[in-house]
C-alpha cells in the first residue's frame, strides 16, 4: 500500500522513490487520473538521475495540438514493489502519476477531514 | 518495410562522431564495452554497461549530461559497419517535432489501415529512419521490442488508433 495526503490545492498527493544510474530521489507526486500514461516527470528530474532516454512520443495536453516529449525508462518503488515504468519529461514542478501505475489497484482520496491518500 | 524516410541528421552526427573520434581509439582495446559520450563537448567515459558508461561521464562533467551511448564495436565486421546505439541524445524542439511530424505521417500512411483492426490502442514505437515498428501493451514493451531489432535510430511513441501516445485530460 502507498499512503499519501490531500494537499492545500486538493490534489492527491503520494511519496514515490524515483531511480536512475546517478541515483534516486524522493518525490512528491500528484495522481492524475485524467493522465493515461505512468508517471510524468518534473523539470529536470531525467538529468538528475541519468535516466535512459528511449524515444519522443506525442502527447495530447491541454492545448489544441499533441506536444512532443521525451520518453525515460525510470524504476520506481511502487506499493511496496520495485518497477520499471515509462516517464514523460515535462517542465511541470512536480511529478504526475497516471493511470497506468493505478491499473490494478483501488485508489481511495478522503477529501474530508481525513485528508488522506491510499493506493493498495 | 516499405520505404526509407529521411530523418534529421542526429543519426548522421553521431555515427560520424562515433566513427571519426571514438573508434580509432577505442575498437582495439574495448571492444564490447559501452562509450557514452556528449556530442557537444567531445568527452567520453568507458564502462563494461551502459549505465556504467553514462555515470563515469556524469562524474567527470559534473551537471547537464545528454550523452550517448554506443557499444564499442571489435571484431565482428557487421558491429564495425553499424555500431549499435544503446542510447541517442535528447532531440531539439525543432528536431524532435519534424521527427514526431513524420512518424505520424508514416503511420497514417503506412501502417493505420493493416494495424487499427487488430491492435487498436496498443503503443508502437517507430523508427522513422528505416520504417522499422513494434507493438507493446505497454510503452516500453514497443520500445524494447522495437530495440531488439536495433534499426539505429530515434524511436517516435505512438499509439495505433491515436496518434498520440499519451493523454492529459482536465
Amino acid at each position: 500500500m502507498t499512503r499519501g495526503y490531500v494537499n492545500e490545492l486538493r490534489q492527491a498527493i503520494v511519496l514515490l522513490t524515483v531511480h536512475g544510474p546517478f541515483g534516486f530521489r524522493h518525490v512528491e507526486a500528484v495522481i492524475d487520473t485524467g493522465f493515461n500514461g505512468a508517471l510524468t516527470l518534473s523539470a529536470g528530474l531525467a538529468d538528475r538521475l541519468g535516466l535512459t532516454f528511449m524515444g519522443k512520443s506525442a502527447v495530447f495536453g491541454a492545448t489544441e495540438r499533441p506536444s512532443v516529449q521525451s520518453c525515460y525508462s525510470a524504476q520506481i518503488d511502487w506499493c511496496e514493489e520495485r518497477l520499471r515504468c515509462e516517464a514523460v519529461d515535462s517542465a511541470l514542478p512536480r511529478c504526475l502519476i497516471g493511470t497506468e501505475l493505478l491499473g490494478g489497484r483501488v485508489l481511495t482520496i478522503d477529501f474530508g477531514e481525513a485528508r488522506s491518500v491510499e493506493v493498495r | 518495410m516499405s520505404e526509407t524516410i529521411d530523418q534529421p541528421g542526429l543519426a548522421e552526427r553521431v555515427l560520424e562522431f562515433y566513427d571519426t573520434r571514438l573508434r580509432p581509439e577505442l575498437e582495439a582495446d574495448h571492444a564490447g564495452e559501452f562509450v557514452a559520450f556528449e556530442l557537444e563537448c567531445g568527452e567520453y567515459a568507458l564502462a563494461s554497461d551502459p549505465d556504467g558508461a553514462k555515470r563515469r561521464l556524469y562524474q567527470r562533467l559534473g551537471t547537464g549530461v545528454n550523452s550517448t551511448v554506443v557499444e564499442v564495436g571489435g571484431s565482428d565486421a557487421e558491429k564495425r559497419a553499424h555500431p549499435r546505439v544503446v542510447e541517442w541524445p535528447r532531440l531539439g524542439p525543432a528536431e524532435s517535432d519534424e521527427l514526431v511530424r513524420k512518424a505520424v505521417e508514416f503511420y497514417d500512411r503506412e501502417l493505420k489501415e493493416q494495424l487499427e483492426p487488430q491492435h487498436f490502442n496498443e503503443f508502437i514505437a517507430i523508427d522513422v529512419a528505416t520504417g522499422h515498428y513494434a507493438l507493446g501493451r505497454r510503452a516500453l514493451e514497443a520500445f524494447d521490442a522495437l530495440a531488439a531489432l536495433d534499426t539505429g535510430g530515434v524511436p517516435v511513441l505512438l499509439r495505433v488508433g491515436g496518434p498520440e501516445a499519451f493523454r492529459y485530460v482536465g
